[in-house]
């Protein structure tokens, strides 16, 4: 029938059509790469730890963009972090890798300052140059901008840096007073 | 006085209304019956160092220190913060963490003060300063920092800080908040009543700081006795630009944006401030303290508190900072029911107080007790109707119904999107739950969170750029190193160049030789010093 055939290949040339636009538009108007690294990096806790394998949040967030990493290597972040990633790429959440390390709660670096020999390793590893001092100066974490990576650790060679569980602030319960009175005019 | 653009009247000359709001009954005049009034000395005070909006203030007295009535007990910190002072003479017995009366889920520290009875001001205090009118702005705005002056209305923001903030325009009318709207609160109305005459004194010293002519007191038009004792006092101050105001009692009418709203016709912008419609907002007790400030030095060390509901002499004191809850109670007649439940604050927008022994503050405008019987009790909560009464009454025009699903989800980008910041806490959409549900609590609870939230992205975000700037220091160190051996590489690799460095190296040493050997040096330093030589000159040949 050929008004049957007309309508088949009239919808046939509309679809491929509009399928033909459509992939041009998404080949030129592409999620450019920098965008998709800003984003991901927005996601990363900024902890600077390395734990994923690669030397900071940033270069992990590449990674991630250009596919080469998998998601699930941020300790810090948890299982925050994969869940918002995997909303933001369409994928799969999945459990932390525990190659990389276990979550744990936030740190804060403190140096023993009886024990410091001032030998400026702990500042050359600090990420975030959180640790002031110098060559035969004791030295201090600055506590304000200390993210708990724990690379300060490894080359201590007095052993001198503890890490504290940072207490998170406090939650306000619900309820925590219901004293709705009748006031009605 | 220039009015902005957007202002086609002058704010006052007629009233606007706001979204929502509720008509409630009031129960004030119970407090109002008996004057105002000092109780008698506390055995303690308990001041805490966190009694304004931002960070605590740092105490600069030790343990044990003698101190006298006015004196400084704690200077204000770096950023937004006041000084708290010494409400009468004694010893400091004690400085340590405390829960915070008004927030009961923070701490900070506090110092405990003995009273010595003698109630002796320090000799800084109460002396003339001199003619307020001959005052730069300046100097006004930096005595009320320095007497530790914050927004008595409730919301203790550092008042220093709120007027000398950025203006979006030039400032042309100064309002004093005199809308107390929340039901059983009085104080405001019994400052007003008994010193009329020093609030308006406050607030004519802060328009003169702030070069405005105009000033609104606003009051609830109810309050007909009020608005004649406010005329015959501005009638003594000889003062023609001021105005009285009646509002409508809507509550939250004493809501600062609400409250602009309604005497200007235009919304503050929820990121902005008054100022930025030109306009200033200070409670009428703040400018009380302005006047005791200013006129006879003497920091904000008192406040007058309502103490109210089932007690069995409801009044207002004019209380010293840091009087203990049970000594206001014990004073006031005591609680008329043993299991009445205290809340600092008013009915609705109050706290629970949860210790007796801890001291007011600068915030604490009513001491109410609530008897069981006008308490709605948890367990009567039921499911969300979605019957949007709530976003019928909610003065900050947000949909709460939406913003309570959002909080019990967890899910705080759905609640920042839903503007859960801009709650103002007045409780309205609690009182016309048909599910009893309590709401503001749940609100509460998710602006701390969403609070905290911003706090750790703002962190997140310093580490990022303290990396970023640490990555390109060691990079640029790098290759400024590279740059170097490369350099040293070149002149290494170039005979001439090789050769004219070693000349010049030697150059150098033979002329140190000569001056050691002119200025008598040791024998042997200078045999050792010619081997060298001999051995550089074979080496260069």
């Amino acid at each position: 029938m050929p008004a049957t055939l007309t309508l088949v290949l009239l919808l046939a040339a509309l679809g491929l059509g509009i399928g033909l636009g459509l992939s041009l538009a998404a080949s030129r108007w592409r999620d450019n790469s920098d965008a998709l690294t800003e984003r991901i990096n927005a996601m990363l806790p900024q902890t600077q730890c390395a734990q994923c394998g690669y030397p900071g949040c940033r270069p992990y967030a590449e990674a991630i963009a250009r596919d080469d990493a998998d998601i699930n290597r941020c300790p810090p972040g948890g299982d925050a972090t994969i869940a918002a990633l995997a909303e933001l790429l369409g994928r799969e959440p999945k459990p932390l890798d525990a190659s990389c390390g276990e979550h744990k709660p936030t740190l804060l670096a403190v140096i023993d300052e009886q024990r410091c020999i001032g030998c400026t390793l702990c500042i050359q590893a600090c990420p975030v140059d959180a640790i002031s001092g110098a060559a035969k100066w004791m030295h201090t974490v600055i506590a304000a901008e200390c993210t708990g990576c724990e690379l300060c650790l490894p080359p201590c060679p007095v052993d001198c840096i503890d890490l504290i569980e940072v207490t998170p602030p406090s939650q306000r319960p619900i309820p925590l007073h219901v004293h709705i009175p009748d006031l009605a005019a | 006085m220039s009015l902005p653009a957007s202002m086609t009247h002058p704010p006052g000359a007629y009233l606007h209304g706001f979204h929502g709001g509720l008509k409630l009954r009031h129960y004030k005049q119970m407090s109002t019956r008996l004057g105002l009034a000092r109780p008698p000395l506390p055995a303690y005070l308990q001041l805490s160092l966190l009694q304004h909006v931002g960070v605590a203030a740092e105490p600069v007295v030790k343990v044990g220190q003698q101190v006298r009535k006015g004196e400084l007990l704690a200077t204000a910190a770096a950023g937004l913060s006041a000084a708290v002072h010494a409400p009468t003479s004694g010893r400091i017995d004690a400085i340590k963490e405390q829960a915070l009366l008004r927030k009961p889920t923070l701490a900070a520290a506090a110092i405990t003060l003995l009273p010595d009875g003698h109630d002796e001001w320090h000799p800084d205090c109460q002396r003339r300063i001199g003619n307020w009118r001959e005052f730069s702005a300046e100097n006004i705005l930096q005595r009320i920092s320095a007497a530790g002056i914050v927004g008595l209305g409730g919301a203790v923001f550092p008042t220093g800080s709120k007027l000398s903030s950025q203006w979006g325009m030039p400032a042309h009318t100064l309002i004093i908040n005199g809308a107390e709207c929340e039901p059983y609160i009085s104080c405001d109305e019994m400052l007003m009543r008994e010193h009329a005459g020093e609030v308006l004194l406050g607030a004519r010293i802060v328009a003169h700081a702030l070069g405005i002519d105009d000033i609104i007191v606003a009051i609830e038009d109810q309050l007909g006795a009020l608005a004649r004792a406010l005329e015959a006092a501005r009638a003594q101050l000889d003062d023609a630009q001021l105005r009285v105001v009646k509002v409508p009692a809507v509550y939250p009418e004493g809501g600062e944006r609400q409250l602009i709203k309604m005497l200007t016709g235009l919304e503050v912008p929820a990121d902005g401030f008054p100022q930025s419609l030109g306009l200033a907002c200070i409670n009428v007790g703040t400018a009380w303290a302005v006047k005791h400030a200013l006129i006879d030095r003497e920091p904000l060390i008192e406040r007058v508190i309502t103490v109210t509901g089932a007690v069995r002499e409801p009044r207002n004191w004019l209380a010293l900072l840091g009087t203990p809850i049970e000594h206001l109670i014990s004073h006031s007649g005591g609680l008329e029911q043993d299991n009445a439940r205290l809340v600092i604050g008013g009915p609705i927008m109050g706290e629970q107080v949860l210790d007796r022994a801890l001291g007011i503050d600068k915030g604490s405008n009513c001491l109410l007790a609530l008897a069981p019987d006008r308490l709605r009790q948890p367990e009567q909560s039921m499911p969300c109707i979605n019957c949007g009464e709530c976003v019928r009454v909610c003065p900050a025009m947000l949909l709460p119904q939406l913003l309570y699903h959002g909080v019990r989800k967890g899910d705080l980008g759905l609640t920042a999107e839903l503007k859960l910041p801009d709650c103002i806490e007045c409780g309205c959409c609690d009182l016309v739950c048909p599910s009893h549900i309590p709401l503001t609590d749940h609100f509460r609870a998710g602006k701390q969170l969403l609070a905290q939230q911003r706090q750790q992205q703002a962190r997140a975000d310093k580490s990022a750029r303290r990396h970023a700037a640490r990555e390109d220091r060691l990079q640029q160190a790098a290759e400024q190193r590279a740059a170097k051996a490369a350099a040293r590489q070149a002149r290494a690799s170039d005979p001439a160049q090789a050769q004219a460095v070693i000349a010049a190296a030697l150059a150098r040493a033979r002329q140190r030789q000569q001056e050691r050997d002119g200025s008598s040096g040791s024998q042997a330093g200078d045999s050792q010093a010619g081997d060298v030589h001999s051995e550089q000159d074979s080496e260069a040949s």
